[in-house]
């Protein structure tokens, strides 16, 4: 009896002292597996971590005041936050000298401000910034690669269907609330030149307006979209602004002190395919880099004006109306309001307010956004992939707040009979009698074809076609169908004869009183065969495109090469141009491993003709090895376009991190006392080493947490995933001084592992 | 009935007895000592650390976590023990101009952790000689040290530390050594033990 007793204190002993990894020894998931699945298979706890708050702050009478705040996302570990640019460009309304991050220390309680940021990058457009944690609140830097912050990946906006669930994440208040999350669904998207079809997902879900710079992801956790909204205005003044501070500092926080703007509630989402450049050119550490000319926002001339407004229901790859219509069928998916601007400067708040039949629509509105079309041009919105239901759509259009256009449109009925014309394009004469060409940039000349379709023509209808150049009318005629020659459906082409210089030109085809057909075309460089060349080489056999890794008075200089060593910290592009009209809307695209890093769409303001226009790349180190690819396009047409490579020719492996993992932490307590042990270490090892294997060298641990206070730790790393087939093992130590050590091999990590994962661990005194 | 019962005085210990007594507490004794050294021997155990590419030899604490090959050090060690703060032990090397002195280190070393670390300030700026003979400078200073994870919530600690600062051609070799303040002077020994063992080539 005595013997077994001792023996079973000595299997107890044993256990304390070498097992006690046996509670560390669960196969962390599978427990999901036999349930029914979650409506939302999503970290909730990471993604909440790494929903930042975003403050713009300036100094008043040395006190900071806080201007605008906003909402924001980790994207990284090393402090990269990906935020609208309203909420983080000083501006009119949000006067700022610093940018102030409040994180989610603890998930019940409001966000503590932390950290100081900068901006990396921005898209007064696409309202979307980069931010990059600088230091600490009490002016201490930061070094980036001591950060282990936890970041979201961004999905694929692309595949998100119609009624798919997301889960919005954001501050619903102006920082006294904890970071909440709201649930609902994609009710559709919204088009807008900038950006195409998909320029704004659309969402049934409440979003207050503080959300705004947040994210919205999809069943995975993945962030696929950025809830944005500018703060609403009227004749100048914000709709909903809180006073939170005495900030003239009278002893009283009243209606004469400065005010945070709020903005209303969000029903629109930019898609995170549109945030992608941004957020790979800043995890590389890759910035623009000087051009020829600086991209500046200039202060508007006079009243900012839509005007010209009309509805098509297609809109080309190149951005262009194929028709022009007045009476939309039953069930046509997709209907788009098309006007012109004047006088606008990027920066200012737009609207669109749809009702129908004199119901307020938010699915087909589009809440105040940013402007991003530069001066002057032609625009669009539109909602796409939605069938329209039958009704008397009404379109108001407003700038700062004040109606500036409207227009009706009524859907319904059957299929339209009436005479129409459509899907206009552009070009010159080949050899071969075709109408050759890029279909909307033009060569200089004095001669330009125009092809369209038409049907439902019947003899003797009257028609008209007026060309434009610049806004003003260049000629026009009128003339009845000939029905013997043309019938009543095919392809017509027409000709204009005129001194064709480099500008902006438009054609009108009108039927009776009613436009059917519009589109617009550049002409710009010169005629080689029927194709316009705008970056002729320097000279006959050369390549349009010179890379160099500087540029001194305007010219390439340092190397000049298309295969570069690795290291380089900038990469410049010089080309040579003719005959652009400045003011011309030019695209530059810049690729790396082909992935759009950058894309800066701006009216042209060099010479109409020259040489050695450059752009350039740089970074904050060196350029990480890769394909640097430029584009250059006008009308959506690309018509240039070089590559070069720098060391190897293609990103690092590891260039990007994944936020794919499970994410550790737990408490480790005194057996004893049930008291947190401060300071004690849990260091988890790499997969492919065990306990055995581990020599305390630092490059087999994965991560490692100093308990806090209370004896919390987290890992900093998240524990990467095997599968269920091919798991990773991963092996924890626990240390503190005066207690026993404990080692567990074996903890499973496989995909439907759930995260994070509590591990608890109780040590005992030695 | 009676019973007697005869008590009698305590008899004195015979030699044998005596002197088994006596081997049986040497010999405790000596199991202690053996066993506090081979304590000692194992908690003080050290490893030799090499870096030929930046030319450095050392001994470190075993069963200290080791990292090397860091862009601002070139080794690192860090007893995983230690209770709050886990000391550190850690050897640096910075490139330096012909011209430059042990002091313009210690300079550009004040300016970089007055932006890094909280509170940072100088104590005291002495000479001092390695044992090869070499002239070096010794910087004491302290901070506050401050839980870097914003989601785990720890009270600051001050910290003390000690460099050494050792001119090598064109290269600074800086010996650090950390530790809570209140801890400093205890375990100062392990720092002057790796002081004793570094070697520059």
């Amino acid at each position: 009896m005595r013997r077994t007793k001792k023996f079973l204190w000595l299997v107890g002993l044993l256990c304390l002292v070498v097992g006690t990894g046996v509670p560390l020894l669960p196969r962390l998931g599978g427990s999901r597996a036999q349930d029914e699945p979650p409506l939302v298979e999503l970290n909730e706890e990471v993604i909440k971590r790494a929903t930042v708050f975003v403050m713009q702050t300036y100094q008043n009478q040395g006190q900071p005041v806080i201007s605008c705040v906003g909402s924001g996302t980790l994207v990284s570990a090393n402090g990269l936050i990906l935020t609208n640019a309203h909420s983080a460009l000083p501006s009119d309304l949000c006067r700022a000298d610093q940018l102030v991050i409040a994180v989610t220390v603890k998930l019940d309680e409001p966000p503590i401000p932390t950290y100081t940021a900068e901006l990396v990058e921005f898209s007064r457009g696409l309202d979307l910034a980069m931010l990059r944690i600088t230091g600490y609140l009490d002016g201490r830097t930061i070094d980036p690669s001591e950060l282990q912050l936890p970041f979201v990946e961004l999905g694929d906006s692309n595949n998100l269907s119609l009624d798919a669930t997301i889960t919005i994440v954001g501050y619903p208040s102006l920082g006294s609330d904890p970071v909440a999350v709201t649930r609902g669904t994609v009710s559709g998207f919204t088009a807008e030149k900038i950006a195409g079809d998909r320029a704004w997902i659309r969402t049934n879900a409440t979003i207050p307006g503080t959300m705004s710079g947040g994210g919205a992801y999809d069943r995975d956790g993945k962030l696929i979209g950025i809830p944005t909204i500018a703060p609403a205005t009227t004749a100048g003044e914000v709709v909903d602004c809180r006073v939170i501070q005495d900030t003239n500092q009278d002893g009283l926080a009243d209606r004469s002190d400065d005010c945070v703007p709020v903005g209303g509630f969000i029903s629109a989402l930019r898609p995170s395919r549109l945030a992608r450049g941004m957020v790979r050119g800043a995890t590389l550490g890759i910035r623009q880099g000087e051009d020829l000319t600086e991209t500046v926002n200039l202060p508007s001339e006079g009243t900012p004006t839509f005007s010209n407004l009309y509805f098509s229901t297609v809109i080309n790859e190149a951005g262009v109306p194929s028709n022009v219509v007045g009476l939309v069928p039953t069930g046509t998916p997709s209907l788009y309001l098309l006007f012109d601007y004047n006088n606008m400067v990027d920066g200012m708040i737009y609207e669109l307010r749809v009702s129908v039949n004199d119901i307020y629509s938010v699915d087909y509105s589009l809440p105040p956004v940013t402007w991003s079309g530069g001066r002057r041009g032609t625009w669009y919105i539109g909602s796409s992939e939605t069938p329209l239901r039958n009704g008397l759509y009404s379109f108001r259009l407003f700038i700062e707040g004040r109606e500036v256009a409207s227009s009706v449109i009524n859907v319904g009925g059957g299929a339209n009979t009436d005479p129409s014309f459509s899907n206009i394009v552009f070009g010159l004469r080949d050899e071969d009698n075709n109408l050759a060409g890029t279909g909307y940039v033009l060569p200089d000349g004095s001669l330009v074809e125009a092809r369209f379709n038409y049907q439902y023509m019947a003899a003797d209808t009257a028609w008209t076609y007026i060309w434009y150049f610049g806004g003003q009318e260049l000629t026009r005629s009128t003339e009845t169908w000939d029905f013997e020659q043309y019938q009543s459906q095919g392809t017509r082409t027409i000709t204009a004869t005129a001194d064709f210089v480099p500008g902006q030109y438009r054609l009108q085809l009108y039927i009776g009183d009613f436009l059917s057909a519009t589109a617009d075309f550049v002409i710009a460089g010169s005629a080689v065969s029927s194709r316009a060349v705008v970056f002729p080489p320097p000279a006959e056999g050369e390549e349009i495109f010179t890379f160099a890794t500087d540029e001194a008075n305007g010219q390439p200089a340092g190397s000049i090469r298309t295969e570069f060593p690795a290291g380089i910290e900038s990469l410049y592009i010089f080309f040579n141009w003719q005959l652009i009209a400045p003011g011309t809307l030019w695209t530059r695209r810049w690729y790396v491993d082909d992935d759009v890093l950058f894309e800066v769409t701006e009216p042209w303001d060099a010479e109409s003709s020259g040489s050695n226009y450059f752009a350039s790349l740089t970074s904050l180190d060196t350029l990480p090895d890769g394909r640097y690819k430029l584009e250059i396009s006008m009308a959506n047409i690309v018509l240039a376009s070089a590559e070069a490579k720098v060391g190897l020719g293609q990103l690092p492996v590891e260039a990007f991190a994944s936020a794919e993992g499970v994410q550790m932490s737990g408490r480790i307590t005194d057996a004893e006392t049930g008291q947190g042990i401060p300071g004690a270490m849990f260091l988890v090892l790499k997969s492919e080493f065990s306990i055995e294997d581990f020599t305390w060298d630092g490059g087999q641990v994965l991560g490692y947490s100093i308990a806090d206070s209370d004896g919390r730790y987290q890992i900093p790393v998240l524990l990467p995933r095997g599968t269920e087939d091919d798991p990773l093992l991963y092996s924890v130590l626990v240390r503190a001084e005066g207690y026993l050590p404990i080692n567990a091999d074996g903890i499973t990590v496989i995909e439907d592992t759930p995260s994070p994962v509590e591990l608890n661990v109780e040590l005992s005194r030695n | 009935m009676n019973e007697i019962i005869e008590i009698g005085e305590p008899t004195e210990l015979t030699f044998t007895q005596r002197w088994n007594t006596y081997l049986s507490l040497a010999l405790a004794g000596l199991i202690l000592f053996l066993g506090l050294s081979m304590r000692d021997n194992a908690l003080n155990a050290t490893i030799e650390f090499e870096d030929l590419e930046a030319g450095v030899r050392v001994q470190v604490p075993t069963s200290w976590l080791l990292t090397s090959g860091a862009a601002d050090y070139v080794v690192r060690a860090e007893d995983p023990n230690a209770l709050p703060f886990k000391t550190l032990l850690q050897v640096s090397v910075l490139p330096v101009g012909p011209d430059a002195t042990p002091n313009n280190v210690l300079d550009v070393l004040n300016i970089q952790r007055s932006e890094r670390l909280a509170t940072y300030h100088e104590i005291s700026r002495t000479d001092e000689t390695l044992r090869d003979g070499s002239a070096a400078k010794r910087l004491t200073y302290a901070y506050t040290e401050f839980e870097r994870n914003p989601f785990l919530q720890s009270l600051p600690l001050v910290v003390k530390g000690v460099d050494v600062v050792v001119l090598r051609g064109s290269q600074a070799v800086i010996i650090t050594y950390r530790e809570e303040s209140s801890a400093f002077d205890d375990h100062l020994y392990r720092f002057e033990n790796l002081l004793g063992t570094v070697q520059i080539f």
